[in-house]
C-alpha cells in the first residue's frame, strides 16, 4: 500500500488526504483536508499578480473500488418533509345591520398560501361569520460550500458570494466516500485532483500604478489571464497538455495483492 | 501574503509572451492567438471571453467547451459545426440567436414545415403573413411566428420581404425583445449583408436599444470598422448614451485614430455642444457651415477667420446662438463700420474662441491649438 500527496503550489491550494484502510472488510476511506489561499507572481520585479480561485473542483478517480452514492459528502438532499402551519380563526358577531355579502380571497406565491372568505348575511337575525385560513409553507435549506455533484465529483464555491475568492479551509478531515474494494481485484487505485477551470482563476494587478501588460483592452486582459493559467498549469504539471483547467493539488493511492 | 514555491517571479518565456501580447498592435482576437501561438483546440476551454469582440475572426475548429462567451460581439465572425460550444454560457452574445433558433426548430419539427410552404409563396403572401400575424398579443404565438420570420429574412433575396420584416419586428411583444435584439446583431455579424440593408437594421438596433450593454460593446467594435456613416452612428449613439459618463475617456481616446474626417467633425461637434453653446460656436469652420477637422492645429490664423465668421453671422443677424453678443459675454457684436471698432470685436473674440478651445482640451477633446502643449 502506497500513497502520496503532491502540493506543488500548496499556498494557493493545499490537499491532504489520509487513507483510512480497513484490511477485514477491505473498505477504504480517504480523509480530505483543503485550504484554499492566494498567491502571486512578478514580473521583472515590477507588477505583481494576485492569484486566487472562485471555483474549486475536487474529482475522484478509483479502479477496484465501488462506492456507495448515497454517502457522498455534501449531497444536497431535497427534504421530502416540509412543514405546513394552518390556523383557522373563527368569530361569530352580531350586529344590527341587515347584510348579505360574500367575498372571498386567495393569495398564492413562493412562500406559502393565505387566503380568507367572508360571509355576512342579515336582515333581523343580525349575525356575521368570518372565517379567516392563513397557511404558511417553509422550506429550509442549508447552504453547501462544498457540494457533491454527479459521479465522483465535488464543487467548491463560495454561494453567499459567487465574486468571492475561496480561502480558508473548506474540508476538515472529511470522509468525501466510503469504497469497498470489488471482489477479485489485485489492484486497487484511487486518485483525488483538486482543480479549477480557468474561468474561475482569479488574476488581480496588485500594484496598479505599474501598469504594463494590463491595458484598457478587454481582448488583451482576457487573453493575458488564458496565458497565465497557462503559466500555472506549466508551472505545476507541464507533463499534461493544458486544456482549460490547472490541477492544483492531486493526491494518489495504490494497492497491490499478491 | 503567500509567495508560489514553484518560483514566484514569472518565467522568461511567460515574459516574453506577454510582451509579445503587448506589443500587437490590434485589436484582433485571433491575430493575438496567432501571434502567441495559442491552440484553438485545447486553449479556450473553460476560458473567459465575457464581453470579447470577436470581430474579424474565424472561429471554426475552435473548441469552447464550458467556457463563458456571454456578451460575445462582434461583426464578420465566422463559425461551423467544428467550432464546439459544449455547456458553453453565450447569453447576450452574437452566438446567442443561432443557438436559441437551433433549439427552438428542433422542440417545434413542425415549424420547419410551415417554413417551408411559406418559403414557396410570392413576396406579397409572406409580408401579408409576417404582418398579420405579429399583432398577436399571445406571447407563445407570436414567438413562433418571430422565429418563422426571422428565417424567412435570412432566406429570402427580396428586399420588400425583408423591409417589412425588420420594420413589423419591431412591433413585438417586450417579453421578446431580447430575441429581437440578438436577432438584429445576428444580421450584422452576417457576411453576406450589404452596406445598405446594415445601414438599415444598425438603425433599428440603436433605435430600439441604444442602452443595451451587448449593443453598446457592438457600436464600439464599429467605432473603427465599416464606412464612415456607420461609424457616425456608432459614436452619435455612444455619445448620447446614459452611461456615456463611464466610457467618454475611451472614446476620446478611440477618436484621435479616426481615419474619417467626416466622423471626426461629427465627434466635435456633438462633444462640443455637449460642453456649452459657446464651445461650440469656437469650433466652427470659417465658413460657420460645419465644425472644424481637430486633426489640424488651430493657428492663430484660423482663429482670426473663425472670429471673423462669428463677426459675419452678427451682422446678418443670423445667430441663432445668441451666446458671443449675450448679455453676460461683456463683448457686444459689432454693427457698425468703425474699423478700430471691428478690430477690437475681433481680437476679443479671438480670445473667446482660445479660451473655449482650452476649456474642450482640458476636457479631453484631442484638440491642437498653435502654442498648447497639445500642439504638433
Amino acid at each position: 500500500m502506497s500513497y502520496e500527496n503532491k502540493n506543488p503550489n500548496s499556498e494557493l491550494c493545499d490537499l491532504q488526504v489520509v487513507y483510512q484502510k480497513d484490511e477485514e472488510t477491505r473498505q477504504l476511506i480517504p480523509r480530505v483536508q483543503l485550504t484554499l489561499g492566494t498567491t502571486d507572481v512578478t514580473f521583472n520585479t515590477e507588477e505583481t499578480y494576485l492569484i486566487a480561485l472562485r471555483k474549486l473542483y475536487i474529482s475522484i478517480d478509483s479502479s477496484g473500488y465501488q462506492y456507495d452514492s448515497t454517502r457522498k459528502f455534501g449531497l444536497k438532499v431535497k427534504p421530502t418533509k416540509v412543514a405546513r402551519a394552518t390556523t383557522i380563526t373563527s368569530s361569530d358577531k352580531d350586529s344590527g345591520n341587515k347584510k348579505c355579502s360574500k367575498s372571498l380571497s386567495l393569495n398564492l406565491n413562493k412562500n406559502g398560501a393565505s387566503g380568507s372568505a367572508e360571509y355576512e348575511r342579515g336582515a333581523n337575525n343580525q349575525s356575521e361569520h368570518v372565517n379567516e385560513v392563513t397557511s404558511n409553507l417553509r422550506e429550509e435549506t442549508a447552504i453547501h460550500r462544498v457540494t457533491a455533484l454527479g459521479g465522483l465529483k465535488w464543487e467548491v464555491t463560495e454561494p453567499l458570494d459567487r465574486s468571492n475568492v475561496l480561502s480558508g479551509t473548506y474540508l476538515n478531515g472529511v470522509k468525501l466516500a466510503e469504497f469497498n474494494e470489488i471482489k477479485g481485484s489485485n489492484h486497487c487505485s484511487m486518485v483525488i485532483i483538486a482543480h479549477a477551470k480557468q474561468r474561475d482563476i482569479s488574476i488581480e494587478l496588485l500594484n496598479k500604478s505599474l501598469l504594463k501588460f494590463r491595458k484598457n483592452s478587454n481582448n488583451k486582459n482576457r487573453i493575458f489571464d488564458i496565458l497565465m493559467s497557462k503559466f500555472l498549469h506549466n508551472q505545476i504539471n507541464s507533463e499534461i497538455k493544458y486544456s482549460g483547467q490547472v490541477q492544483f493539488s492531486w493526491s494518489s493511492f495504490e494497492n497491490e495483492y499478491d | 501574503m503567500n509567495t508560489i514555491d514553484l518560483g514566484h517571479l514569472a518565467t522568461d518565456e511567460l515574459i516574453e509572451k506577454m510582451t509579445q501580447l503587448e506589443k500587437v498592435d490590434s485589436e484582433n482576437f485571433q491575430q493575438m492567438v496567432l501571434v502567441l501561438g495559442l491552440d484553438p483546440k485545447f486553449d479556450f476551454r473553460y476560458s473567459n471571453l465575457c464581453d470579447t469582440d470577436l470581430s474579424d475572426c474565424n472561429l471554426c475548429g475552435y473548441d469552447f467547451t464550458g467556457a463563458d462567451l456571454s456578451g460575445a460581439h462582434g461583426i464578420n465572425v465566422k463559425w461551423d459545426t467544428s467550432t464546439i460550444f459544449e455547456n458553453a454560457d453565450f447569453e447576450n452574445s452574437i452566438f446567442s440567436h443561432s443557438a436559441r433558433q437551433k433549439q427552438l426548430f428542433a422542440s417545434n419539427p413542425t415549424w420547419n414545415s410551415e417554413l417551408e410552404s411559406l418559403s414557396r409563396q410570392n413576396w406579397t403572401h409572406q409580408i401579408l403573413w409576417y404582418a398579420d400575424n405579429t399583432k398577436i398579443r399571445e406571447s407563445e404565438g407570436l414567438l413562433k411566428i418571430m422565429s418563422i420570420g426571422y428565417e424567412l429574412y435570412r432566406n429570402s433575396k427580396d428586399a420588400s420581404v425583408k423591409n417589412n420584416i425588420l420594420y413589423f419586428s419591431s412591433r413585438i411583444h417586450r417579453e421578446l425583445n431580447i430575441n429581437h435584439r440578438d436577432f438584429l446583431i445576428n444580421l450584422l455579424n452576417s457576411t453576406s449583408i450589404h452596406d445598405s440593408e446594415f445601414a438599415n437594421v444598425l438603425n433599428v438596433l440603436v433605435s430600439m436599444y441604444a442602452e443595451d450593454h451587448i449593443v453598446q460593446n457592438l457600436l464600439f467594435s464599429l467605432l473603427r470598422k465599416g464606412p464612415a456613416k456607420v461609424r457616425q452612428l456608432a459614436y452619435a449613439t455612444l455619445m448620447n448614451s446614459k452611461k456615456y459618463p463611464n466610457f467618454k475617456g475611451y472614446i476620446d481616446d478611440a477618436i484621435t485614430t479616426e481615419e474619417y474626417s467626416s466622423v471626426r467633425k461629427a465627434y466635435l461637434e456633438i462633444r462640443a455642444k455637449m460642453l456649452s453653446d459657446d464651445c461650440y460656436l469656437s469650433v466652427l469652420s470659417p465658413s460657420g457651415k460645419s465644425v472644424i477637422d481637430f486633426n489640424e492645429v488651430i493657428t492663430s490664423y484660423k482663429i482670426r477667420n473663425m472670429a471673423k465668421s462669428i463677426m459675419r453671422v452678427e451682422r446678418s443677424g443670423k445667430n441663432n446662438f445668441d451666446i458671443f453678443g449675450g448679455p453676460d459675454q461683456n463683448i457686444s457684436p459689432y454693427m457698425g463700420s468703425d474699423l478700430e471698432d471691428e478690430t477690437d470685436y475681433i481680437f476679443q473674440t479671438m480670445s473667446k474662441i482660445r479660451r473655449n478651445i482650452l476649456v474642450m482640451i482640458k476636457a479631453g477633446v484631442p484638440l491642437k491649438i498653435e502654442g498648447g502643449d497639445n500642439a504638433k
